[in-house]
């Protein structure tokens, strides 16, 4: 095991996409933070009163900075693809089936493969936050000022518990990715599940269940999800709320490693 | 006799098909055995059930050996050297390089110093990077499909070396799946004959030599006449193709007596001579009945 895990390493470090898309991550950020700083300075310089813009533009603080960027689709747009791509160039290159015969059983190739996106995901999220930070305190007057040491440990967790998420979504994308074994496939349906369409498929389970009776109603399907917690947690989120995610990604990661594992020693390899 | 894999009626059934049909082979420690077989018959398909690639539907493949294998395309990833793909390999084989990786790289004639990315290699390069890979871990069984596929006569000359270097230096035993039949020829020591997913045959290279029949072949101007001077003579495996050639398959058959026999007949000979049957014809005869003679 050691072996395929320095292995997986080995091939995610030499691979370019892996430092573009780190590149691709903070530039995004800088982007996003930039477009932020300018409508706020919009605001600021017009004396606009757009309650539609104040609402969605207006930041206020830093924690608003952090909500809006790990609350948006741009690292985990990031992460998908670059794992769709990370778990599907074996596949796509041939190597897997130069080491089929030497990793044996096959399914000892998935927890390697988790551990090496999961940590990726992480890098992606801790260098995103890093970033976050570093522009906005370039950008925004009065950054500092908000700055409180509670604030500061909340980041910490905020950015820590969305590292969870998305390591544990990184390992649910590449799970998919070793089923489908196509890339086109596995790019598709992951972006489509990450952009929204995961998220409408679980308000809909939760009205069915509802209208069923089977549920409180203030029960809501996506809060016990990934994807669901990616858009819906906030650096103000609970105690309470961290937990059920903690718990939540380790459930998500175990099946799928499950469920992928179990696949790979039925399926072929073409 | 000791056999290094046995297949016991190994099956492989797709939806729409049977690509492997009750196969069972039998592989002696220190063979070449060659897999012969038109495109389709189920060669492919064989050696990724040995390799472990697919499953097979029934049947099982019996083996206690480490294996390296080549199956269709190499599988190398193309941002990476010819060395650094070897050792990636070793790295997941938990082997440690200690100056292998280099070894198996000149080994199979590519230059371990090349900072050249193997997605811009050759053809031919790509089929020795391949090797070099199949080669990581020491296997006692190698299995090549179509080894010198798209490779320049050169190239074909230099993998064929390398499989009698590794075979009788290693003592690795080899499983070539080919349909260039010559090429094959001068490198198996047996034989599977594969059509449509079944096994017809299996046999050495002694026994093989000892089908391949000699025959006397000639040009007349009359084939009609020939025939019927020679069978009337008592010649009772003569054989006439559709590009106005006579064979004449009887043990023993002299061809200065025929030449004789004809031209006293008043049969008029062009060219004669003696022949052997090469194995494409052998094994069209085989899995056709068929040789485009009569």
């Amino acid at each position: 095991m050691k072996g395929i895990i320095k292995g997986e390493f080995t091939r995610l470090v030499k691979n370019k996409l892996t430092w573009i898309f780190l590149i691709v991550s903070v530039a995004a950020v800088f982007i996003t933070t930039g477009t932020y700083a300018l409508m706020n300075l919009l605001m600021e310089t017009t004396g606009s009163a757009d309650a539609l813009m104040g609402d969605i533009f207006g930041i206020y603080d830093f924690k608003s900075l952090y909500n809006l960027t790990y609350n948006s689709d741009l690292i985990i747009l990031v992460i998908t693809v670059m794992t769709v791509l990370y778990a599907s160039q074996p596949y796509r290159s041939g190597f897997i089936k130069t080491i089929t015969n030497v990793v044996t059983p096959k399914y000892k190739l998935i927890i390697p493969e988790y551990i090496c996106v999961f940590t990726y995901a992480v890098l992606v999220s801790f260098v995103s936050g890093i970033a976050v930070f570093a522009f906005g305190s370039l950008m925004f007057k009065g950054f500092f000022a908000s700055l409180t040491l509670k604030g500061i440990l909340k980041i910490v967790a905020f950015v820590a518990a969305h590292s969870l998420l998305l390591g544990s979504f990184a390992c649910m994308t590449a799970g998919i990715t070793n089923v489908l074994k196509n890339t086109a496939l596995s790019l598709i349906s992951n972006l489509l599940y990450a952009c929204g369409f995961g998220t409408i498929i679980y308000q809909l389970i939760t009205l069915l269940l509802n209208k069923l009776d089977v549920v409180k109603e203030d029960f809501t399907l996506v809060e016990y999800t990934v994807i669901g917690n990616v858009y819906g947690m906030t650096v103000d989120s609970l105690a309470d709320d961290i937990i059920r995610v903690v718990i939540v990604c380790i459930i998500v990661v175990w099946s799928s490693a499950m469920f992928s594992s179990m696949m790979m020693e039925k399926q072929d390899i073409k | 006799m000791e056999y290094i894999l046995t297949t016991d009626r190994i099956t492989k059934r797709y939806k729409k098909c049977t690509a492997v049909n009750e196969v069972s082979i039998h592989i002696q420690k220190g063979d070449i055995y060659g897999i012969i077989g038109k495109n389709g018959a189920g060669k492919t398909t064989i050696l990724k059930l040995i390799s472990g690639l697919i499953y097979p539907t029934s049947g099982s493949v019996n083996m206690n050996c480490k294996v390296g294998a080549l199956i269709e395309s190499p599988g190398f990833y193309s941002n990476m050297t010819a060395v650094e793909n070897v050792r990636l390999k070793m790295t997941y084989s938990s082997i440690e390089d200690k100056g292998l990786a280099r070894e198996l790289i000149t080994l199979v004639g590519l230059d371990p110093d090349s900072g050249k990315k193997a997605g811009d290699f050759s053809l031919g390069m790509k089929q020795r990077l391949g090797i070099a890979m199949a080669l990581v871990g020491d296997p006692e069984l190698m299995v090549l499909d179509e080894p010198i596929n798209g490779l320049d006569p050169q190239g074909i000359v230099e993998i064929r070396d390398i499989i009698h270097k590794l075979n009788k230096e290693r003592g690795i035993t080899f499983i070539i799946a080919s349909h260039i039949l010559e090429e094959l020829s001068k490198t198996a020591t047996r034989y599977g004959i594969i059509n449509d997913g079944r096994l017809i045959l299996e046999l050495s290279n002694e026994e093989l030599n000892a089908r391949l029949s000699e025959h006397i072949i000639m040009q007349v101007d009359d084939m009609v006449k020939a025939y019927a001077v020679l069978t009337e003579k008592g010649y009772t495996s003569v054989k006439r193709d559709t590009a106005g050639h006579m064979y004449v398959f009887d043990k023993d058959a002299d061809s200065a007596d025929i030449v004789e026999i004809l031209v006293l007949a008043g049969v008029k000979v062009y060219s004669v001579h003696k022949n052997k049957e090469s194995l494409e014809e052998y094994y069209i005869s085989v899995t056709t009945g068929k040789g485009g003679i009569r």
